[in-house]
């Protein structure tokens, strides 16, 4: 019954398909859909372990992507967006022989006609931060993400026991493989790109202000497979918030903090009964900022991260990054990265203190083509250096998308 | 000697609309587009929209007419194009070859303005409100250019740049009168977009009004083989 109607609209509609893009929309403008597909395809060359969350095989990896975004509206106040993407993986290589993801999918309730209150619920990027709302490909300068929101640090999502001095203190001495050698999948990096969890949110913009609340069923930190494992468990839930300030449209400043569990939920079957692991959280708090004007854009972010430990107490890392992109032509920019991320010490058990995480600093270069409304070419070069000498160093990315 | 000079002035008077002479008029209907409005204005992530976004602009085409003779006045005035509520002001811009376009943004956040049109390819950059001076560009290439904001992606209009200067757009229902014409053969033409677009042969007689017949496309002339 319900394919009758939809099939009408999208009938009566199809002059509009073949002529604007993809959208659609009932005789009254009441109902409309707006649909958009997109191609990328990302070649990435470079040391092998590979850096970031890049979980490659080889020294070189094609990793294509294809993208479905849907946008629906009914009336001025009601919106639902979903976002399906076939790839080789979330974070590239994860999945080499390809998988099906439903990245996004939120239903929007907007109160008043201006954007003062919105209730979220569903699947969607944390409102932590600045970076993730220029995540998508078409709208970051860089190909990899800042490396505070992509770099596995020394904190074990899976096994609680696995942080603890004697194992910190073999990797340090080096008879324990350091992290870069161990599985990415099974250790938390400080905010995990956009976590794309589930829950609800409160947000909206009043005048110069901005302002979030959301409550989702994982941590900042947690890897992309826990987003649709413990999908909908809010057993250990995480709170997160953000309030900006815009002074004027150059400035942009805002403060974010979060507080849950960065544990997965198979990680309750290793703790003592009386323990879960809603009783190990990691508390955030960040801090972006933005200028921008005429061709110029520069931005950048402070998130100091806290891990409670079993055996290792609380585990703290700073990470910052500091970006500026240029438009040096109509439809090209160049953009420049640099970041770093540091940590305390922890007490190794022959009572000597110890980084629980190798200090890592990373300087990129990017450069962008728009080379029509619909095809983006982007390159991405980083050196990162770490207290890990087995890490990878060099990381080269050439990307090309074509979006509807 | 005489026939020469003869033929001269009959060719230029052939060729030469008369301008400040008498003047007759073309109207006519068009069917708008059967679209959909703009791309759905729902930010996913805060911080680009502050206010309210208002409606998209009514969508209307150009009209103009063309042939040999007709050129664009050689300082065409300076037009407009604004953004306010999150929209541009028109939907549609028809002006003259060679013509400057200011783009005053008119609200709280910043807009960006470019085009990657092969005939015009500019970026504005990141404008705000009450700039010293708006940004502007000089649309010095016949043809249709469409215009985005980069941090507003539900934002688009168009820009027709004719090589004439006699024209004007539609109303929101597709209906059209361009008056004040010289007397002459000319093709009227009415342009939406890429697709939608008619032509027709007319003539202007002194204090009449022509109501030609429209044909769907782009005069033979300028299709592709």
């Amino acid at each position: 019954m319900m394919l009758r109607p939809l099939l009408l609209v999208v009938v009566a509609t199809l002059p509009a398909w073949a002529q604007d893009g993809f959208q659609f929309s009932s005789p009254d403008n009441l109902v409309r859909i707006g649909l958009r597909p997109s191609i990328e395809a990302l070649f990435w060359k470079g040391d092998d372990p590979a850096q970031g969350l890049i979980d490659i095989p080889d020294a070189s990896f094609l990793a294509p992507r294809l993208s479905l975004a849907l946008d629906a509206a009914i009336g001025e106040h009601l919106f639902f967006h979903a976002n399906g993407r076939w790839d080789r993986g979330f974070d590239v290589g994860n999945e080499p022989d390809g998988e099906v993801r439903l990245d996004e999918i939120f239903l929007r309730v907007r109160a008043f006609d201006d954007e003062r209150l919105n209730f979220q619920a569903g699947k969607f990027p944390t409102f932590f931060g600045a970076w993730v709302s220029q995540h998508d490909f078409y709208d970051d300068p860089f190909l990899l993400a800042p490396l505070p929101y992509g770099q596995n640090i020394g904190v074990q999502s899976r096994v609680p026991g696995a942080v603890a001095p004697a194992p910190i203190a073999a990797r340090v001495k080096g008879t324990a493989p350091p992290i870069s050698q161990l599985s990415k999948q099974n250790w938390a990096s400080m905010l995990w790109g956009p976590v794309y969890a589930w829950g609800a949110s409160v947000s909206g913009s009043m005048g110069k202000f901005d302002y979030a609340v959301e409550v989702k069923d994982s941590g900042l930190s947690t890897h992309a497979d826990q987003w649709f494992d413990d999908a909908a468990d809010f057993s250990a839930p995480t709170f997160t918030g953000r309030l900006g300030y815009r002074p004027d449209a150059a400035w942009a400043v805002g403060i974010s903090a979060s507080h849950g569990s960065y544990l997965a939920q198979e990680a309750d079957d290793l703790l003592l009964s009386g323990t879960d692991r809603g009783d190990l959280s990691q508390n955030a708090l960040g801090v972006d900022a933005r200028w921008s004007h005429h061709d110029w854009i520069l931005s950048g972010e402070i998130i100091a991260s806290e891990f409670e430990t079993l055996a290792a107490g609380d585990l703290r890392t700073l990470g910052w990054f500091l970006q500026a992109r240029y438009k040096a032509a109509p439809g090209i920019w160049l953009s420049t990265r640099i970041g770093q991320s540091v940590a305390n010490q922890t007490t190794a058990p022959d009572g000597k203190d110890v980084a629980w995480t190798p200090d890592i600093w990373r300087a990129e270069l990017g450069a962008g083509w728009r080379i029509n409304p619909h095809l983006l070419m982007k390159a991405n070069y980083a050196y990162t250096h770490s207290d890990d000498a087995s890490a990878g160093e060099h990381l080269f990315g050439l990307g090309v998308g074509l979006q509807w | 000697m005489k026939p020469l000079i003869l033929f001269c002035i009959i060719a230029l008077f052939r060729v030469s609309p008369v301008v400040g002479g008498p003047t007759g008029s073309i109207t006519g209907m068009v069917s708008p587009p059967a679209k959909s409005e703009a791309r759905i204005p729902v930010e996913k992530y805060v911080g680009s929209i502050s206010g309210k976004v208002v409606r998209p602009p009514v969508i209307v085409a150009g009209v103009w007419i063309e042939g040999p003779g007709l050129v664009a006045p050689s300082v065409p005035a300076s037009v407009t194009m604004n953004q306010k509520g999150y929209q541009f002001g028109q939907s549609l811009q028809i002006v003259a070859r060679g013509t400057k376009m200011l783009f005053p943004n008119e609200d709280d956040d910043y807009h960006n303005v470019f085009s990657l049109a092969r005939v015009a390819k500019f970026d504005l950059g990141r404008y705000k409100k009450n700039e010293p001076a708006p940004p502007s560009y000089t649309f010095n290439t016949v043809g249709l250019i469409r215009l985005q904001c980069e941090i507003h992606q539900h934002m688009n209009a168009r820009v027709l740049v004719v090589e004439s200067p006699y024209f004007t757009t539609t109303a929101g229902d597709g209906s059209f009168t361009l008056a004040g014409l010289p007397a002459g053969n000319w093709t009227l033409r009415v342009q939406y977009d890429e697709k939608n677009q008619w032509h027709a042969p007319v003539t202007v007689i002194p204090g009449k009004t022509a109501t030609p017949s429209l044909i769907p496309g782009p005069p033979t002339s300028l299709v592709r083989p």
